[in-house]
């Protein structure tokens, strides 16, 4: 499962870089051209993940055992939700509340108790507001 | 002579110092940490070194490295589980000698021969690093393209389970290397109308993303939430081995070493296959081989000795050839260049004092967890029931708001998080991060130098076995893909 998946990513993505280095010019043997080297590597990721596949789907038809993507989804999803949403809300509201939501979510999906979760998030986002806002200067809004 | 001098002092400032130990305690504690790792600990501070001087943000970064792989071990000694992987081999005796009521003698020999085997890697350094370079300044574009598929292939060899999909991450990472302007003519190439892009992808936002997050998510993902009641020893009994036992473990040490040290200085085969083959290989030697796996005290030093030992093969092949050992070496490449320093043996040559600030910061660095180490070995363990989620979440917050903060960039925030989502996916999928990093880092070299020999030889391919050093690289790499398909097909007839 894990192989198919991975192979089927693998052809497609070799094609897209394969049409999009044909839009770049080729050169010619003894001057290789913006496009030279992104057309070998397109034609090497194609070729390998067609192979990738064939075996994958061979070893499919004759019954041998794969390995199957288990796990926590629902946390795993929530996780990567709960970070997408604070980098998509970068710049608007405040950076001390964004950042402590963000921080206090994170903990209570993955089971921590509502008032550990408030006092890790108020501490770490405070710390990290001092450290990098205050010591580093950057540019936090 | 000057510029060791310029390189000694730059080390041994106050502040270098002080950074030394602040990374030195960092690296302790997440070393002893289940779950996290050295890569992910230089990883996550990079960005925290920016804004300090080259020798102060190394010196920490120093610190952390070794530190943590030293400190993986005190887990594996008395939890029974490694802190990081490259002390997988520290539990086979460490736990055993701990069940003897040995825990205190246990770490000890964890302390003492990991400071053991990082001198040992230093001596590597100092000894192999120079004339490496030195050699390597006669490579032509034909070397380079040839020494960066070398190292992609034996990276591949040594990383993953299969062969095919560590070639397709290899290849993966240099197409993701594409992205920005074309070395030779400096026209654009994948930027899709993106200014961001001009400058290619963001090398260490990548990193942070790959080891930070997606680590973080893959671990989430395998339900690793609750946090462990620990149960460390009350009695550790005697910490310093006697003369006897420092005498039986000499050769045994001494084999680890230079294990380690190769090993190292291979790309892709990191301090987790150090420690195991050195503990397998000593096996061999050992005056006792039936204790090993029973509490031998010859086998916990055998894999704490070559896992430390290895960060000095990693790093003469990382600073000699610009070729990282290991994924640590693949981020602290990152940071010299984030420090305007590019490694390789240019910078033997141009820039000696960086070189030697670095070599003594490693001792320094080995001298600094031996101090601390004896002392907080015990205390280090009550950071083990630290609950998990708060952890991830400070990982995370740290890993997001540092790839910003670099460069005030919300487009480099925006890559960490994208690297972070495909890093849980490759976990996922087993696809080795290795060569997917060191093909990013490869990538412009090997394209620059392919078409630049291609224009020297008037288009003919030939030149690259025309040459013997790229002769004999490219036979290398050949034979090491090969090999590694040969055996993987054994095991899996097993």
């Amino acid at each position: 499962m894990k192989d198919l998946v991975f192979s089927i990513i693998a052809v497609i993505f070799s094609i897209l870089l394969l049409i999009e280095a044909s839009k770049l010019p080729e050169g010619v043997a003894n001057l290789p051209g913006p496009g030279f080297f992104p057309t070998i590597i397109g034609v090497v990721i194609l070729v390998l993940s067609v192979a990738l596949l064939v075996l994958t789907v061979r070893n499919l038809s004759k019954g041998k055992v794969t390995s199957k993507l288990q796990g926590d989804w629902g946390t795993t999803i929530l996780f990567i939700g709960i970070a997408t949403g604070y980098v998509g809300l970068w710049g608007r509201g405040n950076f001390m509340l964004n950042t402590t939501v963000m921080i206090f979510l994170l903990q209570m999906i993955s089971g921590a108790k509502w008032y550990w979760a408030l006092i890790g998030s108020i501490s770490l986002s405070s710390g990290i507001y001092l450290l990098f806002g205050k010591v580093f200067h950057a540019l936090l809004f | 002579m000057q510029q060791f001098l310029q390189g000694f002092l730059q080390s041994i400032e106050p502040g270098a110092i002080l950074y030394l130990l602040i990374g030195t305690f960092s690296g302790l504690l997440i070393g002893t940490l289940p779950g996290l790792t050295a890569t992910m600990a230089v990883a996550i501070l990079t960005p925290l070194t920016f804004w300090l001087e080259p020798n102060r943000g190394l010196a920490m970064l120093v610190g952390v490295w070794n530190s943590a792989i030293f400190s993986g071990g005190i887990s594996a000694i008395l939890i029974n589980t490694p802190g990081t992987p490259a002390s997988i081999a520290s539990t086979f005796d460490g736990y055993r000698l701990t069940r003897k009521g040995m825990a205190g003698l246990a770490l000890g020999i964890n302390v003492l021969y990991s400071f053991f085997g990082g001198i040992m890697g230093v001596l590597a350094l100092v000894l192999v690093g120079f004339p490496l370079a030195r050699f390597a300044l006669s490579f032509g574009p034909a070397e380079y393209t040839a020494l960066a598929l070398f190292g992609l292939s034996t990276m591949v060899a040594v990383s993953g389970k299969s062969v095919v999909k560590g070639l397709i991450a290899g290849f993966l990472g240099f197409a993701i290397s594409l992205v920005g302007l074309d070395p030779i003519f400096g026209s654009t190439r994948f930027t899709f109308g993106r200014m961001e892009l001009l400058n290619g992808i963001s090398f260490i936002p990548v990193m942070i993303g790959l080891f930070g997050i997606g680590e973080v998510f893959y671990q989430v993902f395998l339900k690793r939430v609750a946090s462990a009641r620990i149960e460390s020893p009350k009695q550790l009994g005697r910490v310093v081995p006697t003369v006897k036992e420092i005498k039986t473990l000499t050769p045994v040490t001494l084999l680890s070493s230079l294990i380690g040290i190769v090993i190292g200085a291979i790309p892709g085969a990191g301090a987790d296959i150090a420690g195991l083959v050195a503990w397998d290989q000593s096996k061999r030697v050992a005056k006792n081989p039936k204790e090993y796996g029973e509490g031998s005290i010859e086998g916990l030093a055998a894999s704490t000795t070559a896992n430390n030992a290895c960060l000095g093969g990693a790093l003469t092949t990382m600073m000699a050839l610009g070729l990282p050992g290991d994924a640590v070496t693949a981020v602290l490449i990152g940071a010299f260049i984030m420090y305007g320093v590019q490694p390789g043996p240019v910078m033997f040559r141009d820039n000696a004092a960086f070189v030697y600030m670095v070599i003594t910061l490693m001792l320094l660095a080995n001298v600094a967890f031996l101090a601390v180490g004896f002392f907080a070995s015990k205390a280090l363990t009550k950071f083990l029931s630290l609950p998990q989620n708060f952890i991830w979440a400070t990982i995370i917050s740290l890993s997001l708001i540092g790839s910003y903060a670099i460069n005030n960039s919300l487009f480099d925030l925006s890559i960490a998080l994208i690297a972070g989502i495909a890093g849980f996916v490759f976990r996922l999928l087993d696809i080795p991060l290795g060569p997917i990093v060191l093909a990013l880092i490869l990538g412009p070299m090997a394209e620059a130098n392919m078409r630049r020999a291609l224009i020297l030889s008037g288009g003919k391919f030939s030149i690259f076995l025309s040459k013997p050093i790229s002769l004999v690289l490219l036979v290398l790499s050949v034979l090491s893909l090969i090999s590694a398909s040969l055996k993987r097909r054994q095991i899996n007839r097993r």
